[in-house]
């Protein structure tokens, strides 16, 4: 793809704003990434208005009803936390801490290896989507490893490996 | 009658500063007599007597020509006992590494101990202070920094607790809370310290190293190191010394408060990359003086965090004196910004010399910094200028640095709704300057349409202009051209009080005055030549 090509399709994500879960880790993710990396951070703004939209919807969802959505947002968050230059660190922030929220839905915060959802019940994509994200997560100082990393393998038992893992859900 | 007074005293070490003599440089040569012996002759307002005995009375008198000081009685500090770093092991041969023999004479330092490292070239990675400790690098002694990254610690920025009610922030890159390698002198919640003597902390930096594409990028983990980096620290001295070559900032206190700077020189090329001298930064009670600046960019760069850390602590820098300095050759003499999260307040710089700064005073900051981004009691006083491409600029729509800084938000010279992000500035002085052989603007000073700047006043200001001036931009931000011999501008402030200005020189209007809700003006002898 041509930086033009690129150009167009970031202004076109933007300009949609928020519509889903799905397109926000679709679209995010790319977005943050060209910004980064070659637009000069000029729609950094724009996507922190995008995430915050994203925000107003994530609080009202929960796990027990919206598992995929919540996986898709966690990992729409880890991705731009990870493509996002540090130096804009008051929106890596602002995706750290929008994160902890809803991690904090999921997890046992006195306890974290425990999780509080009834993550056994979700689809075996969803747990796979959530332990990628706070894998993401530890990896990128987002979260403390040693209270969050141990909920990954919890989250994949079960699964097998990433082969099986789609067969599973074929 | 020649007046001075003693400004600090260790137990080795006076340093006196002479009354109502000069900036910077006394008018004539003086002699410091010690028990009625002659020890040395200076032109230097602020002047170190060292090579004392310890817990003793001297008697100390000055004079300069005929007249002279009456004679003041004054004791060094008591000391207990000296380490000298090479009964440590360290060799000063400019070979081995002394690091870790310096770190231990530094670490075994009792209360009112001192640790000497006498003359000899020691190559070091980053030393950590402890509290209750004197260093002193003697005359003669270097500390020149390895330039490799894998010798240097790395301060991560934040850490998160445990029960993720709090944080610990140790590295900070132009304020963000981002991991940065350690100082070659770091100081981490340590109090009670003095860094003095007169020899030398080289970073041994250049563009074959830490310099290398600018230094812009962070690399091998981390930030570019300063010089002496002070991490929440109390009752912090640094005298005496050199600090050169640095490989960013050259010294930098963070969240530190009671800090004195006395009689240093800061010298670095002036093609270096980021290399302000000073960046005192959320500090409270500094006191900077008899101060020799010679840098690659500002001379002493005060700030209070971007928008995380001054939003999230709130602490801003506030009282700081700054007096007989010289500055040259940096961007700003004394700038604020361009990272004022949480604002400035309370500061006093006079009887300081400026040459050849790009700017004077320099004020940095825009929309998007925050409501906490408040600028007041910032007061100039009996300053010469010479060479200074614009003398004093405030610019509201500072352009660089950060994501936004090319938005239409930022440049808008529009009223745009005041909101979380708009930035104030109250109360600027400026009294008793003279500015000569300038080359671009006697003054740019811009301000917000919907935070206008509440106040400014010049008074006794005196500003001319270099016979062939060199045409730059006074101010970095949108909409601004290239210019010489540009008079006072000054646009969007509520008062302003000009009181005895003269611009000589001035090309167009001396002075220029837009969208000022009330002014002040007492007759100058106003000079227009072309």
């Amino acid at each position: 793809m041509t930086k033009q090509e690129k150009d167009r399709l970031s202004a076109r994500y933007l300009e949609e704003g928020f519509t889903s879960m799905a397109g926000l880790r679709e679209r995010m993710g790319f977005s943050m990434k060209y910004e980064t990396e070659e637009n000069g951070k000029e729609r950094y703004h724009s996507i922190r208005g995008v995430f915050r939209q994203a925000r107003e919807a994530a609080e009202k969802m929960n796990f027990e009803e919206n598992p995929a959505e919540l996986a898709d947002y966690m990992e729409a968050l880890a991705d731009c936390a990870v493509e996002i230059d540090e130096e804009a660190f008051d929106q890596y922030k602002e995706l750290v801490n929008d994160f902890k929220r809803v991690l904090r839905r999921l997890a046992d915060k006195s306890c974290p290896g425990r999780l509080l959802a009834d993550a056994e019940r979700f689809p075996a994509s969803v747990r796979a989507d959530l332990a990628a994200a706070i894998e993401k997560a530890c990896g990128r100082g987002m979260i403390l490893k040693e209270k969050y990393f141990c909920l990954v393998p919890a989250l994949r038992a079960g699964l097998g490996s990433d082969e099986e893992r789609e067969g599973e859900e074929a | 009658m020649i007046r001075f007074q003693v400004i600090f005293r260790t137990s080795r070490a006076l340093v006196i500063e002479l009354l109502d003599r000069g900036i910077y440089f006394t008018d004539a040569p003086y002699e410091v007599y010690l028990d009625g012996k002659k020890v040395l002759e200076s032109t230097h307002v602020v002047q170190t007597i060292s090579h004392l005995i310890p817990d003793r009375e001297y008697r100390l008198m000055i004079k300069q020509g005929e007249a002279c000081s009456e004679e003041l009685t004054v004791r060094t500090e008591y000391e207990f006992v000296t380490l000298n770093v090479r009964d440590f092991g360290a060799k000063g041969d400019g070979v081995q590494d002394d690091t870790p023999f310096i770190q231990a004479a530094i670490s075994c330092c009792p209360p009112q101990g001192r640790v000497l490292v006498p003359a000899g070239t020691y190559r070091t990675a980053p030393l950590f202070l402890k509290s209750d400790l004197v260093l002193e690098i003697e005359e003669g002694a270097t500390l020149l920094a390895w330039t490799e990254r894998e010798r240097f610690p790395i301060l991560p920025g934040l850490i998160d607790s445990y029960d993720e009610e709090s944080e610990y922030n140790l590295g900070t890159w132009e304020g963000n809370p981002l991991e940065m390698f350690a100082g070659l002198l770091t100081g981490i919640h340590v109090s009670n310290v003095v860094i003095t003597g007169g020899g030398v902390l080289d970073g041994n930096a250049s563009y074959d190293n830490w310099w290398e594409n600018d230094g812009r990028e962070k690399r091998g983990g981390a930030f570019r190191p300063r010089m002496i980096f002070l991490n929440h620290c109390e009752n912090v001295t640094v005298h005496g010394i050199q600090v050169q070559n640095s490989p960013s900032w050259n010294l930098h206190p963070y969240f530190s408060n009671h800090t004195r700077w006395i009689d240093m020189r800061v010298i670095n090329p002036k093609i270096s990359p980021n290399t302000d001298g000073m960046d005192p930064e959320s500090v409270n009670d500094m006191e900077v003086v008899g101060m020799y600046f010679s840098l690659g960019d500002d001379c002493i760069a005060i700030k209070s965090g971007k928008l995380y850390m001054g939003r999230t602590y709130k602490v801003p820098s506030q009282n700081i004196e700054i007096r007989q300095c010289y500055m040259r050759h940096g961007h700003g003499s004394v700038t604020l910004g361009s990272e004022l999260g949480a604002g400035v307040r309370h500061l006093h710089c006079h009887d300081c010399l400026f040459e050849d700064t790009d700017r004077g005073l320099r004020v940095k900051t825009r929309r998007g910094r925050g409501e906490d981004c408040v600028i007041e009691d910032i007061c100039f006083e009996n300053i010469k200028m010479n060479g200074v491409l614009t003398p004093f600029v405030v610019n509201s729509y500072y352009w660089c640095c950060d994501p936004d800084g090319h938005s239409e938000y930022v440049r808008s010279k529009e009223p745009l709704p005041v909101d979380e992000g708009t930035p104030q500035i109250r109360e600027l002085a400026f009294r008793n300057i003279e500015a000569r052989n300038c080359h671009v603007a006697a003054s740019f000073i811009y301000g917000l349409p919907e935070s206008k700047i509440r106040e400014i006043s010049f008074e006794n200001v005196r500003i001319d202009f270099a016979e062939e001036p060199v045409p730059e931009y006074p101010a970095m931000m949108a909409d601004v051209e290239p210019c010489t011999r540009k008079g006072i501008y000054i646009n969007n402030c509520e008062k302003l009080t000009l009181r005895n200005v003269t611009v000589e020189g001035a090309e167009g209007e001396p002075i220029e005055i837009l969208n000022v809700d009330e002014l002040v003006e007492e007759p100058a002898e106003r000079k227009v030549e072309p």
